[in-house]
């Protein structure tokens, strides 16, 4: 069965709390495998989407997000929200998130109904280092069950719709 | 009354890092000119030591995500030096395949998206849309052909993996060479219609400067990215083992980075620039032809232009690619590639010409394997003196003519330090939502 949803984490683990995304993505894969689900780890690039991507219909983005929050809070982005963020240069990568998916999306027209889900976790602080701040390392563990929740509520639904869907089929056959 | 007028960038846009620039001006005299751009590479020298060679590039290719595969084959090459590791040609055919890989990816990114709408006048990529949305998907297609050929070889788009001291742990079937191969060859059409476009635009002349310029000398006679001796424009000539002999790095107070001059003190400029400026006769095929376009009367003194010698070099990338493709397919296909070898203590030295510019790894490691001293010396910074002459120099010039406005000031030193295309933080993935 090919996997309906790109989970996939983006910064580095070697650079403090912009290593949230990755460290999300390791408590994921530790756990038994969600069919519907693959688990990539995106580094630094955005803009490498499409080569991860293998034509799911979601992809959900892990990342550290900074918007003046307290250090550790989740921020949760729908496609919309997503997308409707301001093009700033204040992100220290060189186009933020939105601006890439926008031109991945003039790009690869195959991609344009594909759609994107953010988990964002603030940084307390991102410089280079090892290891996550105290709030940030708290908020791991939520961020990665919250995710496990989604895949299997969405499996689950996706399963209903299908049985459904076959009831449906043989209702019509019969 | 002494007059002073000062133009700060705090945050330079469109660059891949997080930089700023500082220009003081008394009566009509510049008096400070300061960039500085955050340097990490030198967190991860220090990180390395004490960690067994077989980590190094695990750690190596985190320094940034454009740059992976350049920092992780450096590092290869230079532990392969300590270790006395010979290459075969089919791991120096498949790392001279990744190696353009991430110069295309790099240069199309870089061209397209952060210089090129200096140029058209627009303030972004996504701006430039509106006028040019062929050009700006075609430009996105480009930089992904060049994750792809990194995908292929090194196992990942970025942050390679498959590579390994003395080896590849898969190499690719013939199958996906192939089918890599055409999709090449077709983007070379591509590329050569950018060259076009870039031959109608106007390139500014308040940049021009002599420039010293160094690059590796190839290691055959052809335009290669991978040399054993670095040459300067001046006629030095050192094996990449002396390579202290000419880089000699120097801190300044207002910078994060160390920066480097030649021994003779004089600042000097590395990238794609300089390598045409020393080895462009020897480019080949359309890659020739795009350099007789952009460059009817050979390279200038002007570091604007290094973003046509970056379109220039993908042309070149694309069609080399397509040979190293050739010349894989031509081998016996095998699953896997390993060396064998005998851990010893040693030093070793590797030089590749990146994007932008020369890298530099030395590694020394003891007899157990473990690393003693690391040594990196990225492209950005041996630029960011000659980057501070020229946006002196500039400021100058653009002062002498009268009437420079503060905006224009800023933007024209902008696109000097963007034409270096300068290089670190992208070690660092952070959303920001203001």
């Amino acid at each position: 069965m090919s996997a309906r949803v790109l989970v996939i984490a983006f910064g580095n683990p070697l650079v403090g709390d912009d290593g949230a995304g990755p460290a999300v993505l390791r408590q994921l894969t530790d756990q038994p495998p969600h069919a519907c689900a693959r688990f990539e780890d995106g580094g630094t690039d955005v803009l490498s989407l499409p080569t991860w991507w293998q034509g799911e219909g979601e992809i959900w983005i892990i990342d550290a997000l900074r918007a003046g929050a307290e250090p550790g809070t989740i921020h949760r982005l729908d496609h919309d929200a997503i997308l409707s963020l301001p093009q700033t240069t204040a992100s220290l990568h060189h186009l933020s998130i939105p601006e890439c998916l926008r031109w991945i999306l003039h790009a690869f027209p195959e991609m344009r109904a594909v759609r994107f889900r953010l988990w964002g976790i603030e940084p307390a602080l991102v410089s280079t280092g090892c290891g996550l701040s105290e709030p940030v390392a708290d908020a791991i563990g939520q961020v990665a069950s919250e995710l496990c929740s989604a895949l299997s509520a969405g499996s689950a639904a996706r399963e209903g719709s299908s049985t459904a869907d076959d009831n449906d089929s043989s209702d019509r056959l019969s | 009354m002494m007059t002073t007028r000062t133009i700060s960038i705090p945050h330079l846009g469109r660059v891949e890092g997080h930089g700023g620039i500082f220009v003081k001006v008394v009566d009509q005299t510049v008096s400070e000119v300061n960039m500085d751009i955050h340097e990490g590479s030198r967190y991860y020298e220090a990180l390395m030591v004490g960690k067994h060679f077989l980590e190094v590039q695990g750690i190596i290719t985190r320094v940034c995500a454009i740059c992976s595969a350049n920092h992780t084959v450096t590092a290869l090459q230079a532990l392969e030096a300590a270790l006395g590791i010979p290459q075969s040609p089919r791991v120096h055919c498949l790392r001279g395949l990744m190696l353009q890989g991430a110069a295309i990816e790099s240069h199309a990114l870089h061209v397209f998206a952060l210089a090129l709408p200096d140029f058209l006048g627009f303030d972004s990529v996504m701006s430039m849309a509106s006028k040019y949305p062929d050009e700006v998907a075609a430009a996105l297609r480009l930089k992904q052909l060049g994750n792809k050929v990194q995908a292929l070889i090194g196992g990942r788009a970025v942050h390679p993996i498959n590579t390994l001291v003395g080896g590849f742990g898969k190499v690719p079937a013939h199958r996906d060479l192939a089918q890599l191969r055409g999709e090449l060859a077709a983007g070379i059409d591509v590329a050569m219609k950018f060259v076009e476009l870039a031959a109608t635009i106007p390139v500014p002349d308040f940049a021009a400067r002599p420039a010293v310029f160094v690059a590796l000398r190839p290691y055959d006679d052809r335009y290669r990215f991978r040399g054993d001796s670095i040459c300067t424009s001046t006629g030095e000539e050192v094996p990449v083992s002396s390579y202290r002999d000419i880089v000699r790095e120097f801190t300044v107070e207002h910078s994060h980075a160390k920066h480097s001059a030649l021994a003779s003190g004089s600042t000097y400029q590395v990238g794609s620039l300089a390598r045409l400026a020393l080895w462009g006769d020897r480019l080949e095929g359309r890659a020739r032809e795009a350099f007789r376009t952009l460059m009817p009367n050979g390279v200038a003194d002007n570091v604007l232009y290094n973003n046509w010698a970056q379109l220039i070099e993908i042309v070149f990338g694309l069609e080399a690619a397509v040979e190293a493709c050739d010349e894989l397919l031509a081998m016996e296909e095998v699953a896997r590639e390993q060396a064998e070898y005998a851990v010893r203590a040693g030093r070793g030295v590797s030089a590749t010409e990146v994007p932008r510019g020369t890298l530099f790894h030395e590694y020394e490691i003891d007899d157990d394997g473990l690393v003693v001293a690391a040594n990196v010396i990225t492209p950005t910074a041996q630029n960011l003196a000659n980057t501070e002459r020229d946006l002196r120099h500039a400021t100058e010039r653009l002062l002498a003519d009268g009437g420079v406005s503060d905006a224009q000031l800023r933007l024209n030193l902008e696109m000097i330090a963007r034409a270096y295309d300068p290089c670190i933080s992208c070690s660092v993935h952070v959303v920001r939502v203001d």
